[in-house]
């Protein structure tokens, strides 16, 4: 073991995490215990004074001992560990990991552990949070029991003997005769009857457990995680002076599903997090914390019977919640569940009444804004005189938003101007003495619209699906600016789409994983195999089918099977779709990180299926113009006939000779099977989701190209390392250039590794401006808390109290996009120049069979499945430090013609067709610029030596030249493009002047704004993207932060004409002209440029504001002409100066008068309201207020 | 990920350790593999130099002999081979990482033996690190060759034993498994066959 422990050193010596342990963005061993959740104080102040309490648990899970202590008054110390089945071995991934390991986690938990075991510190009590005894340090057991030995209590949780690992599931084999001394003793009768009577048992998911004989395994009712209910049981020994008491709930094998160390983990299908039963779960805990040290009281049992009809309950008079937590006042009590505490007990008392709501359904389960919905109510028996039923709407936000009567048990209501997604129709039974009864069924509001920043957390806790956490962690971050969540369609969690409206989330749909890697071994297969199975043209093919007929799958028609894709599987997803349709969402994802067999490794093994070597053979004729023979050249093969036509593995084309054969196969796969898969299945979807946008998740071995209406949108693998903007714009770009700026983006970002946009306060400023510069829609915030580790993957400290100082400087820039400024950007459109490039990815396989040429079509370690790295992205980032946006276009476009200058960054690989459509573009006037001897290959990769394509544009590779051809001119810059990224970002943009010369010269081609460094040269190292929206220019600046920033600020702006500017950051007007000096830091820059001037901002109010009715604000701003494209910040206050955020908004005018109206509800209190508006652009604020009489 | 896979790598031979190490090969199976990122840079570099390849490829792969994860010379067949294939070795170190990583045990004597021929100088080198496990600052100690034999015209069959030299410090202590690589220097040329080495078992 020793020379392990050498080993071991050896490699996590020089791994630490980021931050390190005492950082203030560090969240390990944090736990301020500030934030206040539902709770009743049971036990607060406790008779006696506080209890001292040591509490050992997992970091993720240390939450709860806040929660314990908000019911029971206790003075706390905390040791975190990593998880259930670790100690100081938690998980971590990769350079940068946030997390503590290794030598650093186990020394820094032994740190705190010595200090908080030494022999000065006392305790009343331990509490052990379902941590395995086999992996607490054996000095740490017999601290422990030292303790209880001389008297202390010890409440373990689940107490359990896991095998150390991630996520155990089994436990230590062989027995433990201390283990069972210890935990396993049955508590007799009395003790069980002590704690649990206290509690209100039969409305918990609980059931008690008396038998140790019972199994550790899954229940009777299926597999623990997925159980419903839990069970409990109670183990106690005496110790010494000291009380044990085992806290059993049997979940020990599922607290690999985190988020419950002190309560048990109960799966709840429907998934709200019940914060009543989770409190009664903490007043179980507090009632074995005060066993174990001999201070819970004794009580005299609750005297109210179980059940009680309502009339009976009048003069009940002790303090009763409702089953949401309520006090209710009222007497009688309506029908339904209730809670009756005293002390440090409750009971349940279930209201009966003879007249109730049996049910209430709609007659669809989701409407468009503005439509009406009817529906249906059944009572048990009539109602009487003095008898009423109505049925009222509740939004999430609880506010009562419409109310109607009920007409022979129908009802109708209209969703006039809905604040959220859903809302809950209640029928109300009513008497002379108060309401009798009410059931309520959801009605969801068809939203899809998606025109604002978008942040948005994923793979984290979220509402629905990690008990309390989820609750917590999405609550939390909203107050940040998190509006949104990635939703699971892949596993069928319809309910996720409510829970995420519940907690006023909109959904991003994962819909789907689609490849074919199926399997973790798919991954390490024999890629010298040919894989005839994967067949993926004839899943295309029955999507296809689907789409144009519009029907279900007929298995006996289509009986093909790849995996777990097979007819039956996809008429099934179609029924998800539906039902997700409901809802709306930006883009659906269709595969995240998932490709064709063996292509991430750069060994593609698949495309031999029958269906998808007919398509070869069809494409194969086309291409050739049905000429074998030319063919056969090509490839270095000796087909007979179109028939034997099949692809082939790398490993065969380099040993026959047949590289041409594999590029030609390759780009057939990757377009014309791969890409048109992901076509066809969109297509499929929008049978049953007919506006659904779809794209994915990652990395970027698609043919854009093919993507103009289907696969437009994306979450972008871009970021997190220094200069994406200039190293990874091409990830944008593409997708970008061929969906004609349609499509919907994510940018990544993750608390797993301390990435470069974390590590500084500046980086963290710049990251959400830069995605809005780049036209993105928004970014993703990854993880959070949700799996076993020590520290870090959280922006909050574990106990969800502060947020982290590099989360809150990520955030506060979000919020400010989030003011109005991000969705004027995105409705805006973007500038581009007259300037295309040539993208052809056919050469991508051309460019592999060439490991050593200069520069590649694509590079990075990755080079098979990114498109940055290479020439196309040096070229990319000398045309954008020009500040000249240009499109990529595909050789299909040249025809179509419309801009004045082409590039040709690497087009090695060029057909006959391809080259004359060049050359005619130059002839018709335009200007040619290229790099990396283009044409200089076949289409098909052949060399063609002299016989290369375009030599009369390109004479000589060796030098640079420019020659006349009709009314055009064709450059050849010999690494004119090629290395532009690297020498950028050392700052050497010399390279750019020549190409800057040609487009001015030749093509009319300029930046729509230029910006002039203090020597009055054109700057290079600002990335800058220009908006419009109607006569509104925005203009985002991002200085490459290739230095430090600190040295020539001096920067002029020139504009093409005069205009008003504002720093809409700033809010600062910054005059009228057509020069500006500006002082250019790192700091993002973002300015309105307009053709008149804005002034103040009035609101004044139409009509008499009324509950139930909209109020109609009108406002105008000072304006040179009435015809003015603005954009307006909205917020409404109460008296109390809190705001009311169901009403917040951002409005887009094209008026100078504008009207908005704030629809208010039938539950809004008297009193007095400020409405707050600030103008986006200007700054410019103006507010009134008005008042709700009673 | 890097740290990761290293402690695997580790983990891997420490569980390993208990089996005297051997390593042989005979150069008879090779494959086709990618050519890798690292692999793109550094033959760049190498061509720009006016330096060869020291491996071959065609279009996307390059072959390398079964076991070796990273390039490891060209095959030799026919009249030039030993028996069967062999390999042909310029201006290249093999076997550092995955051949011979972590197979050089400090304390242990290593039997050896091999085919040899060419112009130039066989070198099996062993990468000597040092670590102070108090602060784990690491150090190189040496690079001794623990194998040097001048090639010849003809092939020459050799065998022998090495073991590494002593290394005292005070403040680092050796690590308990080295790596080691074939070393041949630009201009040479070494065509090698049946390369094993083994350690000897101590009663």
């Amino acid at each position: 073991m020793k020379r392990f422990s050498i080993l071991w050193f050896l490699c996590v010596a020089v791994a630490n995490a980021d931050p390190p342990p005492g950082d203030p963005n560090q969240p390990y061993d944090q736990l301020p215990g500030t934030l206040e959740t539902y709770h009743i104080p049971w036990a607060r102040p406790l008779e006696g004074g506080p209890l001292k309490a040591l509490f050992i648990v997992p970091y993720n899970d240390s939450r709860e001992v806040v929660e314990a202590a908000q019911r029971i008054e206790v003075d706390y110390t905390v040791i975190m560990n990593a998880g259930p089945g670790g100690w100081a071995d938690g998980y971590f991934e990769g350079e940068n990991a946030t997390p503590l390991h290794g030598i650093e986690a186990e020394a820094t938990l032994e740190r705190i552990a010595r200090e908080r075991l030494s022999p000065e510190r006392n305790y009343d009590v331990i509490v052990i949070g379902k941590i395995s005894w086999e992996v607490i340090p054996d000095w740490v057991r017999k601290s422990i029991l030292t303790r209880v030995e001389d008297g202390a209590g010890l409440v373990y949780v689940s107490p359990n003997r896991l095998q150390r690992g991630l996520r155990p599931t089994a436990e230590v084999e062989g027995e433990d005769a201390e283990f069972s001394r210890l935990f396993e003793r049955d508590a007799p009768t009395e003790l069980n009857e002590r704690i649990f009577g206290g509690l209100p048992m039969n409305a918990l998911p609980l059931d008690i457990e008396t038998d140790s004989a019972a199994a550790r395994g899954d229940s009777m009712d299926g597999p623990r995680h997925l159980v419903e209910r839990a069970r409990v049981r109670l183990s106690t020994t005496k110790h010494g002076e000291g009380r044990i008491l085992g806290l059993d709930y049997h979940d020990e094998m599922i607290g690999r599903r985190n988020s419950a160390s002190l309560t048990p983990f109960i799966y709840d299908p429907e998934g709200d997090h019940d914060v009543v039963l989770y409190d009664f779960c903490h007043l179980l805990l507090a009632r074995c914390l005060l066993w174990s040290v001999d201070r819970l009281p004794l009580e005299t049992p609750i005297d109210t019977p179980a059940k009680m009809e309502r009339a009976e309950t009048t003069d009940l008079g002790h303090t009763i919640r409702d089953h949401t937590g309520v006090v209710v006042k009222g007497r009688p009590l309506a029908a339904g569940d209730y809670f009756i505490d005293r002390g440090l007990a409750s009971r349940s008392l279930q209201v009966e009444s003879e007249l109730r709501v049996e049910k209430i359904e709609t007659e669809t389960e989701w409407v468009n804004p503005g439509r009406a919905v009817s529906g249906s109510i059944k009572l048990t028996r009539p109602v009487k005189e003095g008898e009423s039923v109505r049925v009222e709407a509740i939004d999430t936000w609880g506010r009562v938003v419409a109310k109607v009567s009920v007409v022979e048990n129908r009802f109708t209501i209209d969703f006039e101007n809905p604040l959220s997604e859903l809302w809950d129709l209640r029928a109300v039974i009513e008497d002379s003495r108060g309401v009798v009864h009410s059931q309520s069924t959801p009605v969801v509001i068809h939203n899809t619209v998606f025109d604002d920043f978008l942040f948005m957390i994923i793979f984290a806790p979220t509402p629905g699906q990690n008990g309390w956490k989820g609750q917590l962690h999405a609550k939390r971050m909203r107050e940040f600016g998190i509006n949104s969540t990635y939703t699971y369609l892949i596993y069928s969690q319809i309910l996720q789409f409510y829970q995420n409206a519940r907690a006023n989330l909109r959904s991003v749909v994962y819909a789907e994983h689609l490849g074919e890697l199926m399997s973790p071994t798919d991954h390490k297969q024999d890629f010298t195999v040919e894989r005839e199975d994967l067949d993926l043209a004839e899943l295309s093919r029955m999507c296809r089918h689907i789409a144009d007929t519009g029907k279900k799958l007929d298995p006996a028609e289509f009986p093909y099977r790849m995996g777990h894709f097979d007819a039956e599987w996809i008429n099934g997803r179609l029924n998800a779709y539906r039902r997700a349709s409901a809802f709306g969402s930006p883009f659906y994802t269709l595969t995240g990180e998932n490709y064709l067999s063996g292509e991430f490794n750069g060994l593609e093994n698949s495309g031999f299926g029958p269906t998808t070597t007919k398509r070869f053979q069809e494409w194969c004729r086309k291409e050739f113009g049905e000429n074998l023979k030319a063919l056969n050249t090509e490839w270095n093969t000796r087909f007979k006939t179109w028939n034997e036509i099949r692809g082939i593995l790398i490993q065969d084309a380099v040993e026959q000779d047949q590289l041409s054969r594999w590029i030609d196969f390759r780009y057939f796969m990757r377009s014309r099977v791969w890409s048109q898969f992901f076509v066809d299945w969109t297509d499929m979807m929008r049978v049953a989701i007919p506006d659904a946008r779809t794209g994915r998740v990652g990395h970027d071995h698609h043919d854009f190209s093919r993507y103009h209406e289907q696969m437009t949108s994306s979450k972008l693998y871009i970021g997190q390392s220094p200069l994406p903007e200039w190293r990874e714009a091409m990830v944008a770009e593409l997708p970008q250039s061929f969906s004609g700026d349609k499509g919907f983006y994510l940018a990544p970002q993750s608390t797993i590794r301390w990435t470069y946009d974390l590590q500084s306060k500046i980086n963290r400023e710049r990251w959400p401006w830069l995605t809005l510069i780049l036209g993105l829609n928004g970014f993703d915030w990854e993880n959070g808390l949700a799996g076993p580790t020590l520290g870090g993957m959280s922006g909050f400290t574990p106990c969800y109290s502060e947020a982290l100082p590099f989360f809150k400087d990520m955030a506060r820039e979000v919020q400010a996009i989030q003011r109005g400024i991000g969705k004027l950007t995105i409705a805006a459109d973007p500038h581009r120049s007259d300037v295309a490039i040539l993208w052809s990815p056919r050469n991508h396989y051309l460019s592999r069979c060439l490991p050593f040429e200069e520069n590649g079509f694509s590079g990075t370690f990755l080079s098979n499945i990114v498109t940055h790295g290479g020439a196309p992205a040096d070229c990319l980032a000398l045309l954008n430090s020009l500040r000249i946006r240009p499109t990529f276009i595909a050789s299909e476009d040249l025809a179509a013609g419309g801009f004045k200058a082409l590039l040709l960054p690497y087009n090695k690989a060029m057909s006959p067709a391809e080259a004359e459509a060049i050359r005619q573009f130059v002839h018709d006037g335009g200007l040619l610029i290229a790099d990396n001897e283009p044409g200089s290959f076949t289409e098909h990769g052949r060399a063609l030596g002299e016989e290369r394509r375009l030599a009369d544009l390109f004479p000589d590779f060796k030098d640079s030249t420019l020659i006349e051809h009709g009314a055009g001119r064709a450059a050849y810059l010999p690494n004119g493009l090629n290395g532009y990224v690297e020498k950028h970002g050392s700052g050497d943009f010399a390279q750019a002047e020549p190409v800057q010369r040609l487009l001015a010269e030749f093509a009319d081609q300029r930046p729509p704004i230029e910006l002039l460094d203090a020597a009055g040269k054109p700057r290079r190292d600002i990335f800058a993207r220009v908006f419009n929206v109607d006569e509104v220019r925005l203009f985002g600046l991002l200085r490459a932060a290739i230095d430090d920033g600190s040295q020539n600020l001096k920067t002029s702006m020139i504009l093409p004409e005069k205009a008003h500017v504002w720093d809409v950051r700033e809010h600062e007007y910054l005059g009228f002209g057509d020069r500006f000096e500006l002082s250019l830091d790192l700091r993002p820059r973002f300015l309105a440029i307009l053709s008149s001037r804005l002034g103040a901002m009035k609101l004044e109010i139409d009509g008499a504001p009324s509950a139930g009715a909209p109020l109609t604000i009108r406002g105008e701003v000072e304006a040179e002409s009435d015809a003015i494209t603005q954009a307006v910040h909205f917020r409404v206050y109460n008296s109390e100066g809190v705001e009311l955020e169901w009403f917040r908004r951002n409005e887009i005018f094209d008026r100078r008068r504008f009207e908005i109206a704030l629809p208010l509800s039938f539950s809004i209190k008297p009193g007095t309201y400020e409405v707050r508006a600030e103008h986006v652009l200007t700054g410019a604020e103006a507010s009134l207020h008005f008042t709700i009489e009673r | 990920m890097k740290c990761f896979l290293i402690a695997m790598f580790i983990l891997a031979s420490a569980v390993a350790a208990e089996e005297p190490i051997r390593v042989s090969d005979d150069f008879e199976k090779w494959e086709w593999k990618p050519v890798t990122h690292s692999m793109r840079r550094g033959g760049k570099k190498r061509l720009a130099e006016k330096r060869e390849l020291s491996f071959e490829y065609r279009g996307p792969l390059y072959r390398g002999p079964v076991g070796f994860i990273l390039p490891a010379g060209v095959i030799v067949e026919g009249d030039e081979a030993f028996k069967g294939s062999s390999v042909m070795l310029t201006d290249c170190q093999v076997g550092l990482h995955g051949r011979y990583s972590h197979k050089i045990r400090p304390e242990s004597t290593y039997n050896y033996s091999l085919a040899l021929k060419g112009h130039g100088t066989f070198r099996f080198r062993v990468w000597v690190r040092g670590i102070d496990v108090k602060s784990s600052e690491q150090t190189w100690l040496g690079f001794p060759n623990v194998i040097e034999i001048e090639a010849t015209d003809s092939w020459q069959t050799r065998t022998g034993t090495f073991e590494l030299p002593a290394y005292k410090d005070s403040k680092f202590q050796i690590a308990k498994a080295l790596s080691a690589a074939i070393v041949i220097d630009a201009g040479d040329r070494i065509y090698l066959d049946n390369f094993s080495i083994e350690e000897r078992i101590v009663d």
